[in-house]
Parts: structure tokens; C-alpha cells; sequence
């Protein structure tokens, strides 16, 4: 970016409005300071709309791009898109900032020098795919494909879905996502509950009550598009966030808890549900087990929930846990049994604990209490739409490679109920353990700076022989890399995205390119497609295809696809019969639960087989009963109470952006009522403020036993007493915490750190 | 019905869309100059048709405070961000911005322009760069601005912005809308109620011969075209039977600082508790 005059910024400017209008002269004296896009023929003043799919959060919405002679000029929802319908939230306008970043990384990078010295030696893709090939074959060559780990944080895309597919043909089993970081603790509730790993669907636009557990899925999430669509109604739904922050958008009433107390309230309001009559006795009659008395596997007779709930958990007894007062608690069971329907919804901020999976069951069962899942209820189980590739030929290689176990321990006796432990993964480098990583790839996230523990990540990252990273930016995750691969942005790529609607009926996004890509980026499903082809052999012939466009074209039906063009998106209205019944979506929604019972289990078989499988499972059983209560406990916090006496709560806001929205200015500079938007805030309670001394507007150092962050004070009283809130994705706060997890599921205990806040002279 | 494309008035009436087109938009470009050098270009309403109001209504109870708007403003206004180091000396331009929260509310109150019927910061221009258009929006020529600030002091609201610096994007300028003039340095700026929007949808309507209904306005301002849970209305409140009409007659209804006797014309709905 230059910086004009006055005099040439006015001229440049209403000419280009003649531009606009088609009426430029022959020699136009405006000129764009750089043509749009290098050797396309644009023509002054063609302007255009383009259809797409927002790609800042899960939640899919639809986006329609003005594109004025090349350039991407601004992004508005789909008007027709059945997730926004024409609304869109300014985490999704502000990717126009990332696409025309400054900072872009331009062309595939090669190290020179030391890691992390910041030393490039631009190279071609050709040279790039070339290096990793020759590393990959190696790897396959010497038998050990496992040794070769992706880090991925994206889900729910087709993209995503490639990577499986090539990891599965190449043989490693180390496809991470970032689940054990975000909303883990609810997907794994649904799949041991109800047998489905995911979000419920909540039905906000029949729901007459939301009790939210966490402000994230109101306030930042992939889910709170739907909450917002439905504030539209005249007939919304009355949302109730039980959350220690204050949620920063709207909401009817708010009840502080204590960090860590979900589990406990949950139990609590099950207490008085049951004691008072409130359930729904028909429905757990008939598509719940483990409500009432149940035989074992051995026979022997248990108690059932029923039973259980009515001797513990009353309100008077968690409300020390809960912070809740009993009566609160009591009013509040009265106004869901009142209310029905009724949606009890949970997200990542109310099961990242040391309780996590435990604290998602009993928020599950709460659900089924009130008959709601799936049966006039308002939660429902989420189908998706996979693509339809034909499956992959895997040799003897990558049988062997796929049957190690994973790195992080999901599905050994490190975490027996998990599906992924990214937080274990630099432990897993470092040690060794249970062998070498000789290549880590890592795509759609920056470790270093957005998990805990970034000695730990950084010590891990520079033991990797080999790294990789997909990367817009010269992140603090590129800077150790050994290549970075520049990765076209959503608005440039093509793409099929999976989000999860509300109604739990499956809907596919497209993403198209809006803009040819600005420098020489490729996106992540190109590059795949081209290792594959490298590799050649069974890999090759698993992913057969001349470019990621080839493979979406042969993931779907072509009408569907057609459709796709056409609307941006495909829902189930859109479809015809054919195409139903032959994407299977015929047939009315099952009542059933796709459990081994076929019904809602309060008590999981599931979890039952799962740890029978480990040589401890006796021990293990003990611990985790899975008799017919979620098994609550108290949550774990770091730091020695003395010394760091307030909880740490972190919680995401509407800036935030895995992948990097500290990047994006118009985000960084969102209004706040009062202050520099551009710094760091720690929310405090008046109370422990007054104690402390401190006064609104501080700067203050938070310290944790690990790490220090600084801060300016926001003193508030939308903040429980006892804890200080941030907001996670800014830099620094990640450092604050420590890395610990729920024992069972390996979900990450963000909000499991103490700490204490001293004023800066 | 469709139209004769050899129909000499057809072709008439599309040349004067042209015309009136290349007029409003250039009168975009430069910030509405052409308001006062050429006011016969500026397409003013027949006398026989009644005489529009324009205003908002922003219902408190549905607004998530997500922000959409604030967004979408900037990238529609082409208002630059202002970094680190002037947002610390509080210098950000928000034209629709988030002020402490509203009676009955906790959360922050998301306020544009009230586009007062009695606009203090017109009165004390000094060189006539501030104005009300016929149809009630307060405007400003920033050609004409000489960054005296008196607007600033005299707007109860804190509505107006001045440029303390030439606006810098980062990155390129690729993405700015070429429909609207970036304010250079020395100059208050404000918002606009998307006037070249409103410009276009009148021509549009004029040209095509059908009316401007009331259904294609409401969301035709950036902010309220962006809002997820359309929260923002826009309209004709001289229209009785228009939506912001209906809404600000609600008894929710309240404007802000009343007693300041300036009779804005964007009208908030209460929370409903």
C-alpha cells in the first residue's frame, strides 16, 4: 500500500466510479495500483455476485461476494441460504481483510538457516511436492508410514475428508484434529449417550426454552448463527446461559457458576426433575435405558438413575459446588418442565475440564429427561453427508502402519474414551514415545500459539526431522517450519463444506473461488491429490484423481452439484426424490438411538466395552462406574490456591478465528464501549478488584504457574467472584495454561489453570 | 409486463437512468458535492409525490451484538481501520459504533447517525460542508469540510469522526467499494444511511416504473442488509404503512436523549425482560 495525496486519492476515486459505470474513456488515468489479478482480462466496471460459503467458523452460512473487476469488494449472507438467511456476523466480512492481507505468504518456502532464524528461499510447488514426495516414500520405504503425523484443524470439509482417505492409503494412523481442544466433551457424550459422535441438533426455531451450559455456542460458535436466525421469530425461544462470564450478546437471563460446576448443576436440576415428577415417564419407558433398575452383563441388578439421582445431588448439596443458591436451582428444573420444549444445550467452554466427558453426560441425560431428543423434543441427532468415493486400495504397508496406535494415546489406556489427545502429541515428540515422528504436517492450525504448553510445542518442533506447514501467514507455527506451504484462502479455493444445521437434517456448502488466487497458493486438497500422485502405487490409485476440483466433481451426484452452483449450498428441500433415495435420505428419521440398545443410555454400554478392552479395566471400572450416573467429580485446578487464588476463564469471542484473527484489523478494532479495543483485557469482579486494589482500566500482569500475560483490568461485574476472564486467540493467553485433561476422554481442561493478577507499576 | 426494446421510450426513459446513474453515483464519488453545484442532477422527488423520511429502527431484543454491522459499514463506507497506536489515542472510526448499554440493558447499545430531524451539528458549520437532505439524512461534503470539529462538539451523540490521518488499508486498496470516496486527512466524516444504496434502489425503482416498496428497503442500508437476526429496519417514516413506521410507534419505541430535543430518527425498541 502506497500512501496518495488528497488530490490523487479524490480524482482516482470518482473516476473509478465512471469505471465503474462502464463509461471509462479510452486512456483511463485511474489506475489500480496493481492489476487485480495478474494476466486475467478483466474489463472496467464488470461487477458480478458470487455464491459461497463462509469459512471463519463451522456454522456454513452463505455468502454472497461482489466481485468489481477482479477484485472482491464485499461479502454479504445468501438471502436464500437456509443457515443465515442473508445475515452474517463480522467474523465473516472480515475475511475480505485476510484475502487482501499484506502479510500473505506468496509462493512455497524452503528453510535457510536455523529454525526459527526467518531466513526463505522461495522455491516452486514443483520443487515443494517434490521434497516432501522423496521424504513420504522413504518413510513408506523403511515401513514405518505411522511415523508421519498431520495436525488438522479443520473439520466438517471434503478436505478433511481427503486427508483420512490419504492417510489411510499411506498408513498412519496420526490424523489429529483439534477436537480435544474445542467441543470434545459434548461429541462424546452424544456418542456414548446416543451413539453418535457430534453436536446434537438443537431445534431453535420450535424450542420454547434454551438453558445454554457455556456462553460460547451463544455468543462465538459454529451453532450461534442458529441462535441468532431464530431471534428473528416473534416467537423465539427465551435463552438461559449458565456460564461464569456475563455472555457479550444477548440472552434473557443470566446465572453465574462456579467454573468446573456444570456436571453438578446438571445432576442437581436431574434431582428435583425426578423428585417432583417433571420427567417425561412415557419416553424413558420406552427409548431410555438405565433409568430405571437394569440387569448387568452379569446379571446382577442395579439401580437404575432414577433411583440413584433421588438419593444424591439435591440443590442444598451442590450449591456450594455450583455456586448456584438451591432455590435458584429449583425454579429453574420448574421452568424446563414447564416450558417444553426445551433444548439443553452444551459447548466446548462448559466440558473443557478435568470432568469434561462426565459433566457432557449428565447434560445429555438432563436432555432425555425432559423427552426431548428426537421424540416433539427440541435436540436431535446431526446427519451428514460424506462423499462418495469409492474405497481406498491400501497395501500391506499401510495395513501394518494404520493397526500402530496413535500418538497421543485415543484409544489406549492413556485416554480409553477418547478420539484424539492433541495436547499429548508434543510429550509423544520429545520422549519418543511410542516411536519417533520423523515428519509432522500441520494444516489449519497454529499449535505454537493457540494451545497450551508452547515450551513444550517448541521443544516438540524443533525434534521433528521434517516439518510442514500449511500456512497463510508466517505464523509463530511456520517461523519452525522446514517448508511452508501457502494455502489459497476460501475465497480463492473450492471446497465442500458439512455444517451442521439445526433441524440434524445433512446440508452440504460449497465453497467456490470468488477470485483467482492472488499469489502462487494452492489449497490444501491440491497439494494431497499431488503427493498421492508422487507417491504413486496403492496411494496413488486411493486418490486417482487430476486435482481436488476432479475429486469434489466424483465426491456427489452431478445434479446435486448442479444444484450446488446454482444456490451455494444443497438442503434437503432443494433435492428431488431420486436423489433422496439414493443419498439415503428417503426415509423419515429414525426414532432410534444408534446404540447397542437402540435407546438413549443413561448408563453406556458403550463406555462399559470400551474399558473392558484394557488390561486395567477392572481398576478403570471402578473409577468410572457407568452404573447408571454420569460419574461426577470435582474439577482439577492447576496452581497452588494460596498463591494463585482466582480461576482462569477463557472464553471465545466473536473475534475469534482458529486460524488467525489477530491477523485481521477490521476484528482487532471491533468497538468496545469504552478503551482501546486493540489490547488485552482481563474481566474482574468488583469484589476481588476492591481486594486487590485495582481499578478499571489497569494494567495489570495475570501469572499462572507456567506463564505470565499482560493486561489492562476490566473491572466488571459480568464475572463470578473469584475468576478472571479472557479471551482465548489472543497472544499470550494460551501461555497462561496449563495443559491438563479429563483422564478418561483426553479432553483438554482449558479452564483448569489458577491465577493471580498484580497490578503493573 | 415486458417492455418493447425498440420502444423509443423505453430506450428514453434508460438513457435517463444513465444519466441520473453517472450523476448519483459521481455525486457518491466526491461525497455528495454534486448536492450543492448541481442540485438539478440530484433526483429530488416530483413535488406531486409526498416527501420521504428516511430512518432506523434498532430493536434491542433481537440485536445479538455480534458485530455484523459495524463490519459491514466499514467495508461498505470504505472507512479505514485505525491501528493500535491511534485506537490508544481513541481514534478509531466506527460509523456505527457500540455505546455503554441502553436503559433496562447490560449490553453494549450498537448506534449509527441518529439523523436527527434537528441535526446541533448542521447549525454550526461554519462553511456549509454539513447539511440535511430533503429526505432527512444529515449529510456532509468532505470537500467542503475544513476540520474545525465544531459538528463534533456540537453532536450529542459523538457521531462524527475526524480523520486525523489519510486512511491507510492494510494491504491494498483492492477491496474498496468503488461506489463510495475514501475522506482524506483533515476532514469529519459520519455515516451516510448508505446513501448511494438508497440512491441506486430509487433510480432502479424509477427506471424499472415499478414503486420503491417498503419490503425492498428494509434491509437496503449495509448494516441492516448484514444483521443475522434483522434487529436493523430501515424506511420511510412518513409512510404510515411502512415496517419502521408500524415499529416506531411500538411501545417499546424510545430515541436517545430526548431531552437534547434534537428528534432522531433512529428509533430503538426496548428489551423485553
Amino acid at each position: 500500500m502506497s500512501r496518495f495525496g488528497r488530490r490523487e486519492l479524490l480524482s482516482g476515486a470518482a473516476l473509478a466510479g465512471a469505471a465503474a459505470l462502464g463509461c471509462g474513456q479510452k486512456k483511463d488515468p485511474y489506475r489500480i495500483e496493481k492489476p487485480p489479478v495478474p494476466g486475467s482480462r478483466v474489463r472496467a466496471g464488470e461487477e458480478h455476485w458470487v455464491l459461497s460459503t463462509c469459512a471463519l467458523c463451522d456454522a456454513g452460512c452463505g455468502i454472497k461476494v461482489r466481485v468489481v473487476e477482479g477484485r472482491a469488494v464485499k461479502i454479504e449472507g445468501n438471502p436464500e441460504h437456509p443457515v443465515n438467511r442473508g445475515g452474517l456476523c463480522s467474523r465473516g466480512q472480515a475475511a475480505l481483510q485476510a484475502l487482501y492481507h499484506p502479510e500473505r505468504v506468496r509462493s512455497p518456502l524452503r528453510r535457510q538457516g536455523e529454525r526459527g532464524e526467518g531466513k526463505w528461499k522461495p522455491i516452486s510447488w514443483d520443487e515443494a511436492i517434490g521434497e516432501i514426495v522423496a521424504k513420504l516414500a522413504k518413510l513408506r520405504a523403511a515401513g514405518h508410514p505411522e511415523r508421519l503425523v498431520l495436525i488438522d484443524g479443520e473439520s466438517g470439509t471434503f478436505t478433511h475428508e481427503l486427508w483420512t482417505r490419504f492417510l489411510s492409503a499411506f498408513g498412519s494412523p496420526n490424523h489429529i484434529g483439534l477436537g480435544s481442544a474445542r467441543a470434545a466433551g459434548v461429541k462424546l457424550a452424544g456418542l456414548y449417550s446416543m451413539g453418535s459422535y457430534g453436536l446434537p441438533a438443537y431445534d431453535l426455531g420450535r424450542a420454547r426454552l434454551v438453558l445454554a451450559f457455556g456462553a460460547e455456542q451463544i455468543e462465538s460458535s459454529g451453532q450461534t448463527m442458529h441462535f441468532m436466525r431464530a431471534a428473528r421469530e416473534p416467537e423465539r425461544p427465551r435463552v438461559i446461559c449458565v456460564s461464569p462470564r456475563r455472555p457479550g450478546c444477548h440472552f434473557d437471563e443470566w446465572i453465574p457458576i462456579v467454573p468446573g460446576g456444570y456436571g453438578a448443576l446438571a445432576l442437581s436440576l436431574a434431582h428435583v426433575l425426578v423428585r417432583d415428577g417433571l420427567v417425561d415417564g412415557e419416553f424413558l419407558r420406552d427409548s431410555v435405558s438405565g433409568f430405571s433398575a437394569w440387569r448387568d452383563q452379569a446379571g446382577v441388578e442395579q439401580p437404575g438413575f432414577e433411583v440413584l439421582i433421588r438419593a444424591a445431588y439435591a440443590p442444598d448439596q451442590t450449591q456450594d459446588v455450583t455456586g448456584i443458591a438451591a432455590a435458584t436451582v429449583e425454579r429453574l428444573a420448574h421452568a424446563l418442565a414447564k416450558q417444553r420444549p426445551v433444548a439443553v444445550a452444551s459447548d466446548g467452554s462448559a466440558t473443557a475440564a478435568s470432568n469434561g466427558l462426565a459433566t457432557g453426560m449428565a447434560i445429555a441425560a438432563l436432555n432425555v429427561l425432559l423427552g426431548n431428543s428426537e421424540r416433539g423434543g427440541a435436540a436431535r441427532l446431526q446427519r451428514n453427508l460424506p462423499p462418495n468415493w469409492e474405497t481406498p486400495t491400501v497395501d500391506a504397508v499401510a495395513v501394518a502402519g494404520s493397526a500402530v496406535p496413535r500418538i497421543d494415546g485415543a484409544g489406549t489406556a492413556a485416554c480409553p474414551l477418547g478420539r484424539g489427545r492433541v495436547q499429548a502429541v508434543p510429550a509423544a515428540i520429545t520422549q519418543s514415545k511410542p516411536y519417533p515422528v520423523e515428519a509432522l504436517f500441520l494444516h489449519g492450525t497454529d499449535p505454537l500459539a493457540a494451545l497450551p504448553g508452547r515450551k513444550a510445542w517448541h521443544t516438540a518442533l524443533q525434534r521433528v526431522p521434517f516439518l510442514v506447514r500449511f500456512a497463510s501467514w508466517l505464523d509463530d507455527s511456520a517461523r519452525e517450519a522446514d517448508l511452508v506451504l501457502p494455502e489459497s484462502l476460501p475465497l480463492e479455493a473450492l471446497d465442500v463444506v458439512q455444517p451442521a444445521t439445526d433441524s440434524g437434517e445433512p446440508m452440504l456448502g460449497l465453497r467456490q473461488p470468488v477470485v483467482a488466487p492472488l499469489q502462487d497458493t494452492r489449497q490444501a486438497g491440491d497439494v494431497i491429490v499431488a503427493l498421492a500422485a508422487g507417491l504413486g502405487g496403492s496411494v496413488g490409485r486411493s486418490l486417482p484423481w487430476k486435482s481436488y476440483a476432479d475429486a469434489v466433481a466424483k465426491s456427489l451426484p452431478a445434479r446435486l452439484l448442479d444444484s450446488m452452483k446454482e444456490k451455494g449450498a444443497w438442503w434437503v428441500e432443494c433435492g428431488d426424490d431420486d436423489l433422496l433415495c439414493k443419498l439415503g435420505l428417503d426415509e423419515p428419521k429414525s426414532e432410534r438411538f444408534p446404540t447397542p440398545s437402540r435407546k438413549f443410555e443413561i448408563g453406556s454400554s458403550a463406555v462399559a466395552s470400551r474399558m473392558a478392552g484394557f488390561p486395567d479395566a477392572a481398576k478403570a471400572a471402578q473409577a468410572w462406574p457407568c452404573k447408571g450416573l454420569p460419574p461426577w467429580e470435582p474439577p482439577r485446578f492447576s496452581g497452588n490456591p494460596q498463591r494463585f487464588p482466582l480461576q482462569l476463564v477463557l472464553y471465545r469471542s466473536v473475534q475469534f478465528v482458529e486460524d488467525g484473527g489477530a491477523f485481521l484489523s477490521w476484528l482487532s478494532e471491533l468497538p468496545l464501549v469504552s478503551g482501546n479495543p486493540w489490547l488485552l483485557r482481563a474481566e474482574i469482579n468488583p469484589a476481588d478488584a476492591a481486594q486487590l486494589g485495582l481499578a478499571d482500566g489497569d494494567q495489570v500482569l495475570v501469572q499462572s504457574s507456567i506463564g505470565s500475560c499482560p493486561a489492562i483490568a476490566q473491572v466488571s461485574d459480568g464475572v463470578c467472584v473469584g475468576a478472571v476472564a479472557m479471551a482465548l486467540g489472543e497472544s499470550g493467553v494460551a501461555d497462561l495454561v496449563v495443559s491438563d485433561e479429563d483422564r478418561w476422554s483426553g479432553v483438554l481442561a482449558w479452564q483448569g489453570t489458577r491465577v493471580c493478577v498484580k497490578k503493573m507499576s | 409486463m415486458k417492455r418493447d426494446p425498440f420502444d423509443d421510450d423505453a430506450r428514453d426513459s434508460r438513457r435517463k437512468l444513465l444519466a441520473a446513474l453517472a450523476a448519483s453515483a459521481a455525486g457518491a464519488m466526491v461525497g455528495g458535492v454534486r448536492a450543492v453545484a448541481a442540485p438539478s442532477a440530484l433526483p429530488v422527488p416530483a413535488p406531486s409525490e409526498p416527501r420521504r423520511k428516511w430512518g432506523l429502527v434498532i430493536d434491542l431484543d433481537r440485536c445479538a451484538r455480534c458485530a455484523g454491522c459495524v463490519v459491514a459499514c466499514q467495508q461498505e463506507n470504505n472507512v479505514a481501520p485505525a491501528g493500535p497506536k491511534a485506537a490508544a489515542r481513541t481514534r478509531p472510526i466506527h460509523w456505527m459504533d457500540f455505546l455503554p448499554p441502553a436503559p433496562g440493558s447490560v449490553l453494549a447499545t450498537p448506534i449509527p447517525c441518529m439523523h436527527c430531524e434537528d441535526p446541533p451539528c448542521v447549525k454550526v458549520c461554519p462553511v456549509g460542508a454539513t447539511y440535511q437532505s430533503p429526505e432527512g439524512i444529515t449529510a456532509q461534503i468532505w470537500e467542503r469540510c475544513i476540520g474545525c470539529r465544531y459538528c463534533m462538539v456540537a453532536c450529542p451523540y459523538s457521531r462524527r469522526y475526524f480523520n486525523w490521518s489519510e486512511p491507510h488499508w492494510p494491504g491494498d486498496s483492492s477491496s474498496l467499494n468503488p461506489d463510495v470516496a475514501p475522506r482524506p486527512r483533515g476532514v469529519v466524516e459520519k455515516c451516510t444511511l448508505c446513501h448511494h444504496r438508497i440512491r441506486t434502489a430509487v433510480e432502479r425503482a424509477r427506471v424499472d416504473e415499478e414503486p420503491l416498496t417498503d419490503e425492498a428497503l428494509r434491509r437496503l442500508p449495509a448494516c441492516a442488509q448484514s444483521c443475522p437476526t434483522q434487529a436493523i429496519t430501515f424506511g420511510d417514516l412518513a409512510d404510515p404503512e411502512s415496517e419502521v413506521a408500524h415499529l416506531a410507534a411500538s411501545p417499546r419505541a424510545m430515541r436517545l436523549l430526548p431531552e437534547a430535543g434534537t428528534r432522531p430518527k433512529v428509533i430503538y425498541l426496548r428489551e423485553t425482560k
